[in-house]
């Protein structure tokens, strides 16, 4: 039995030593450059910088030899732009109602000012003039 | 009417150019940015000015890199550093025909830069009074062809070689 378990042991940490071994350069490039090109859907829609800023870091820690944790922060970046699609949609309409009502609040402008600017001209004329004495001239 | 006419026009003027322009902003802030990345070479505190003129070789020579990225989409980024020759710089189409020595990766957000301390090595191979050009080539990694893709953007350095 302990022989058995020890050839487990060994097996799984031969496998978990390969299966990271595997990994080159290239792969880890295609990884970090499939994850971004997941995250240009969501450019500008939405806060993506500490996304970014993570794939940044795993590149770095992949740059200074630690592979395994490197990938890790690559896995959970990829986890959390699984999120981001999972609401895409909800992501889409906010941003596009967002730019809608700002558009929309820019094209108003004129109206407002044309409708608008008299009226409140007038009250405030009234009112700064509204201790007046109206006195007939002889 | 209190407030002249034509006043009221000017002011609706003003105030319709400035409407269209508010909108011709926040649309192309979206839908036009025009794209670019920039590579800038600095020396070792990361200011322009104090480059090396002489190099030792197997000596390491510190300088700074500067990269920013106006893409519309955040990128994935190489600085690659080669040695060359007045006849091996890059061009804007094609990188430098000399092999690659280093190279400093990064990602980067759109709008966003990054400055990097990086420490090259002047090759022991080197001829002592040769002149040569320390050249930095800025490569952006296309997922869709899954390579990386000269863009374009290069700085190089001209040092003499010194025993």
């Amino acid at each position: 039995m302990k022989i058995f378990i020890a050839a487990l042991i060994l097996t799984l940490a031969l496998t978990a030593l390969l299966a990271n071994a595997e990994v080159s350069q290239g792969d880890f490039d295609a990884r970090v450059g499939e994850a971004l090109a997941r995250l240009e859907r969501f450019n500008m829609k939405t806060d993506i910088d500490g996304i970014v800023a993570r794939l940044g870091e795993a590149v770095r820690l992949w740059e200074s030899g630690k592979r395994d944790e490197a990938l890790r922060v690559v896995d959970g970046v990829n986890a959390e732009i699984s999120g981001l699609e999972e609401r895409a949609w909800v992501i889409e309409v906010q941003f596009y109602l967002g730019l809608a009502v700002r558009v929309l609040a820019f094209l108003s402008l004129p109206l407002i000012v044309y409708f608008g600017l008299p009226r409140v001209y007038l009250r405030l004329w009234y009112y700064f003039r509204r201790r007046w004495l109206v006195a007939s001239r002889r | 009417m209190l407030l002249d006419d034509e006043v009221l026009a000017v002011i609706l003027a003003v105030v319709v150019i400035a409407s269209i322009l508010g909108v011709a902003l926040t649309l192309r802030d979206y839908y036009s940015v025009e794209p670019f990345t920039a590579l800038g070479l600095l020396d070792s505190s990361c200011k322009i000015g104090d480059y090396p003129k002489r190099v030792i070789p197997g000596d390491n020579v510190t300088l700074c890199i500067y990269v920013y990225n106006h893409e519309g989409k955040p990128i994935y980024w190489s600085v690659v550093y080669k040695i060359g020759s007045n006849e091996t710089l890059p061009t804007q189409e094609k990188p430098s025909s000399q092999p690659p020595i280093a190279e400093w990766r990064g990602v980067l957000s759109h709008g966003a830069n990054e400055t990097r301390i990086i420490v090259i090595t002047i090759p022991k191979e080197l001829k002592i009074g040769e002149k040569v050009a320390l050249i930095f080539e800025l490569w952006l990694y296309d997922a869709g062809r899954m390579e990386w893709v000269y863009s374009g953007r290069w700085n190089h350095l001209y040092v003499s070689v010194v025993g």
